[in-house]
């Protein structure tokens, strides 16, 4: 065999070996998607839907599904995480790439990695030991609170959402900067009429990237919300998520033990309301490439 | 590229290489043990000293809690169940019983809560929700908060048979998943009050007499809230899965672990 026809043969084994593992990827995403949409295909069937996403009272050993304080739960902590923490990496991108020097960008983002770097149980902690204490000296309630949650929240997604704004500004041409600023144009319209304007699609997309991190965090958020199941009554009220209540409810109803299917429910929904925000995105950055 | 081909064909022979090798060491025996996460700690103390004695076996210990520990192994996907929660109309198999002894549940209050001495009814009025500021119980004019462990936990279980006689916990309790966590809120909640297994070294936080009873360290067979902690083997199950889950119930460290054992308890090994 010649060495010609030895590396052809060797392509052709590497690419049955590339095709194998996107084959068993996609196979996987797959058995995902089915195995819990079978289940909550059967939670629907036996339950209904209207008393199950409207329902408020959850107790799953009584045989009680509401689902609504957890999807409440997650909506409001999310939100109040984003909106805690958009202005802020906002401000940290203008200070960095507008104000500060260029030089200045590479060290931000090595110490904004460092940050994305923290396990979230340590963030869950932290959340434990210094916001739930200083809510609960500020207001008088227990401190396990929404509000809590969305702050810790806040702080998680902070360094990921500022690397991601960080970037969405740093792709404006320095010169376009100068340009409006040698017109005459201040730096705050500088920032609001060409930077902001000039990296919407990005900075959206960022947001989004930020929602779906702040929707899937559990640990961090179990620790400081309370795990209530009832309906929120305030930012101030103790409550559950959809993923916190998954994991508290794991062990209590394993595969075969009735109600079990309620986890599988609470899982698709997340996982659709993810993959919603991923084509979200997609369209976002389809959009700004044309 | 000549070398990257070669790093991937590297890699993927490695893979098989490690999947055969550990294909070969599943002719090892393996003995999985699945359950109450109180009970983890102790057998992952005591395990090595089992393995030695038996080099070809291998034992992996998980948590998950109670309920998950009996429904695994009621469906075979562990062969030793860590329970504290005896199994009912949930299991089918017949399982043998390796009962450990008896592991107290206390009731921790923050020091702020000036009674360190509650009735029973006071306590279950307290756990219910019923109760909601302490000077109901005698104390201090301050918002109880319940910590409570979530549903799947054993000594929950327990407390709301033993102590609520069968009603619910108040559903306005804040959930902690782990002991450490519901140990950290109670000692940094003004108001808190909440339930644990012993552990050694809880400082702190006041636990509560109840009724006509106090508990005491050296004293703990007089306390009237425990859990028993068991271990649950089906009774198809090798010698060795009969040996292993009896040796693991009658290990001498248990006390250590705060588990005491009871003379008169029968023992179900064969």
């Amino acid at each position: 065999m010649n060495v010609h026809q030895h590396n052809l043969r060797m392509e052709r084994i590497q690419h049955r070996i590339f095709w194998l593992s996107a084959a068993l990827l996609i196979g996987l995403g797959l058995a995902i998607w089915g195995t819990l949409a079978v289940g909550a295909a059967q939670f629907v069937l036996h339950h209904g839907l209207n008393r199950t996403l409207l329902g408020v009272d959850y107790n799953p050993t009584r045989g009680q599904f509401g689902l609504l304080p957890f999807f409440m739960g997650s909506v409001s902590v999310t939100m109040l995480a984003l909106a805690l923490a958009y202005p802020l990496s906002l401000s940290v991108a203008a200070v960095t790439v507008l104000m500060g020097k260029r030089a200045w960008l590479a060290p931000v983002r090595q110490g904004m990695g460092a940050l994305v770097a923290i396990p979230s149980v340590i963030f869950g902690w932290w959340g434990l030991s210094a916001v739930v204490p200083l809510i609960r000296q500020v207001s008088g309630s227990s401190g396990f609170s929404l509000l809590a949650a969305g702050l810790v929240l806040a702080l998680m997604i902070l360094p990921t959402l500022s690397l991601l704004t960080i970037n969405a500004f740093a792709r404006v041409p320095e010169r376009w900067i100068d340009g409006s600023l040698a017109l005459g144009a201040t730096p705050d319209q500088t920032l609001g009429r060409l930077v902001l304007r000039s990296v919407k699609a990005p900075l959206i997309e960022a947001g989004i990237v930020a929602v779906g991190r702040a929707l899937g965090e559990t640990m961090a958020v179990q620790m400081v919300i309370g795990g209530q199941t009832l309906l929120p009554h305030g930012l101030l009220s103790p409550a559950a998520t959809l993923t916190t209540e998954l994991l508290s409810d794991i062990s209590l109803l394993p595969p075969g033990v009735e109600g079990h299917h309620v986890l599988d429910f609470m899982a698709l929904s997340l996982l659709l309301i993810m993959y919603g925000l991923v084509l979200l995105v997609e369209r976002i950055r389809g959009r700004a490439e044309v | 590229m000549r070398n990257l081909r070669w790093i991937f064909l590297g890699a993927f022979c490695a893979t098989l290489g490690a999947s055969t090798s550990s294909g070969l060491a599943t002719t090892r025996i393996h003995v999985s043990i699945m359950g109450s996460t109180a009970l983890v700690p102790l057998i992952k103390e005591v395990l090595p000293e089992w393995e030695s004695k038996h080099p070809l076996v291998r034992v992996s210990v998980t948590g998950g809690g109670s309920w998950a520990g009996l429904a695994a192994v009621s469906k075979g996907q562990a062969d030793i169940g860590m329970s504290d929660i005896a199994p009912s109309h949930l299991v089918a198999t017949r399982l043998i019983k390796y009962p450990l002894g008896r592991l107290p549940v206390l009731f921790i209050a923050h020091r702020a809560n000036v009674p360190r001495w509650v009735s029973s009814h006071s306590l279950r009025e307290l756990f219910t929700g019923r109760y909601k500021n302490w000077h109901q119980a005698g104390g201090p004019n301050l918002r109880v908060v319940i910590v409570s462990r979530p549903l799947s936990s054993g000594s929950r279980y327990v407390v709301e048979q033993r102590v609520l006689l069968g009603q619910s916990l108040t559903p306005h309790a804040i959930i902690q998943l782990s002991n450490g966590a519901l140990y950290k809120t109670v000692l940094s909640t003004p108001g808190a009050l909440g339930y644990l297994e012993w552990r050694p070294g809880l400082k702190g936080v006041v636990v509560m007499a109840v009724g006509p009873n106090r508990f005491a360290n050296n004293r703990p067979t007089n306390w009237p809230y425990y859990t028993e902690p068991t271990l649950y083997v089906p009774s198809q199950a090798s010698a060795l899965v009969k040996q292993l889950a009896f040796w693991l119930s009658q290990t001498p460290k248990r006390e250590e672990f705060g588990i005491y054992p009871v003379d008169s308890m029968v023992q179900g090994h064969q």
